[in-house]
């Protein structure tokens, strides 16, 4: 099964902010939890302003939350 | 994610409904089927696979809705519905490719080709794209997109 190229960093973010649960960020970012999960395991690509919601929560820039890693 | 969300929990119900109302619908049309009965003869047994399917959604509704909260449908859904729709489209579009190359088929050979038939290869081509589309659903919630 391929993985998607694009890694990232949420739930080290939400341990270092105030250790926020899935659902506290997927209430703030106006999602499913299990899209958050999703979000977290790279099963799942969310659209660009879904990204940006993302990174405005913990108040960090795009390329802080989602790093592109494609496979060689 | 061993456990199953409302919305999956929802569209296995409904997958697993319509499989058995059609499997239960097919069986006792079959002998009606193969001896070439007329249209009006298969009206009982589609009545009851309506009220049949009905039934299932609505226990299968209650039964979820008192266990669980139903959630928002939010992007992820709506691409796993997208995605889920275009093989139940494709499913669809190839049966009716299939149907009419059945046709012509039975045309040129000469062939009969009776009404209660026909409409039956056209309502299983239906439930055949319902049922791709739940099983699409359900492998886009817990697989790789």
């Amino acid at each position: 099964m391929a993985r998607l190229p694009i890694r990232n960093r949420i739930r080290e973010l939400r341990f270092h902010c105030e250790e926020m649960t899935q659902q506290e960020l997927a209430v703030r970012i106006g999602v499913t939890r299990q899209t958050v999960l999703a979000i977290e395991n790279a099963k799942y690509s969310p659209s660009l302003e879904l990204a940006f919601k993302i990174a405005a929560v913990f108040e960090v820039e795009l390329g802080e939350v989602f790093v592109y890693e494609p496979e060689a | 994610m061993n456990t199953l969300s409302f919305r999956e929990k929802t569209i296995l119900g409904t997958l697993i409904a319509t499989l058995a109302v059609t499997a239960g619908y097919y069986i006792n049309v079959a002998p009606l089927l193969l001896r070439g009965a007329k249209l009006y003869e298969f009206l009982g047994p589609a009545i009851v696979a309506v009220v049949a399917t009905v039934v299932v959604q609505i226990i299968n509704q209650v039964l979820i809705a008192s266990t669980d909260t139903e959630v928002p449908v939010d992007e992820r859904d709506r691409n796993v519905d997208l995605r889920a729709t275009w093989f139940a489209h494709a499913t669809l579009y190839s049966c009716c490719v299939l149907g009419i190359g059945a046709v012509i088929t039975a045309s040129v050979m000469d062939l009969p080709l009776l009404p209660a038939f026909i409409v039956h290869a056209v309502s299983a081509s239906i439930t055949l794209a319902d049922i791709v589309r739940y099983v699409m659903q359900l492998v886009g919630y817990r697989c790789f997109l």
